[in-house]
């Protein structure tokens, strides 16, 4: 097992002490949810908690595929509100989710409205695509289209 | 070995936290107490964690 503690550069400033007390244990409770053998309960639960700066700063930091879990569920309509928390989910997260699911993040990244939060997680595909067989890891993904020399190419660049 | 003792006692292990001095030790303690709490009983942790007082001040103030 592992995410036990902070390991970051989490700060919590000149809070409260009781706010410093949640603050602390909500980044932890993240941290170890991201590591539950089951994401989409872990989601559940991180977007129970009580919305606010400190529970979407701890969602953000964590690059684990809980966290992508977390983040997928933070489309329109769900439990967490578009805005700047789903764009600090998706900026966190984005690179490993890319690594570790490429064209689930490319589907998703399709159902984004246009702006930063879809041009990140693009971008993020994008570049794996650069890396990559493009040929064989894309064939046939709605995102990118086949072109005249046989070739994909993105079909929102 | 809070750590160790949060894989055994993990309620314990964060009564114990809460009881340290404010500042960075006490934070990173709770952090590590709920993050091994989670890994093996989210459910409960998640339920801890949502007991703790929100302070005064706070930047935890709910956004609804």
């Amino acid at each position: 097992m592992g995410g036990q503690g902070c390991g970051c550069s989490h700060r919590v400033g000149q809070e409260s002490a009781e706010g410093n007390n949640k603050k602390a244990a909500l980044h932890g409770l993240v941290g170890g949810l991201a590591y539950h053998s089951d994401p989409s309960r872990a989601a559940e639960l991180a977007l129970s908690l009580s919305a606010g700066p400190a529970r979407d700063q701890a969602i953000g930091e964590r690059r684990r595929p809980g966290a992508t879990e977390i983040c997928k569920r933070q489309s329109p309509g769900a439990a967490m509100p578009d805005g700047q928390a789903k764009q600090n989910a998706l900026n966190s997260i984005s690179w490993q989710w890319v690594q570790d699911d490429p064209k689930a993040a490319a589907d998703y990244a399709q159902t984004l409205p246009p702006g930063a939060a879809q041009n990140n997680l693009l971008n993020s595909v994008a570049n794996l695509w650069a890396q990559t067989d493009r040929n064989q890891l894309w064939s046939g993904h709605p995102i990118f289209r086949p072109v005249r020399d046989g070739t994909t190419r993105c079909s929102m660049c | 070995m809070l750590t160790t003792w949060s894989q055994t006692d993990a309620p314990g292990a964060a009564a114990y936290a809460l009881t340290l001095p404010a500042g960075q030790d006490r934070n990173q303690a709770l952090s590590g107490v709920a993050g091994q709490w989670a890994q093996m009983d989210a459910e409960a942790a998640a339920a801890w964690v949502k007991s703790l007082p929100t302070g005064p001040g706070s930047a935890m103030r709910s956004a609804t």
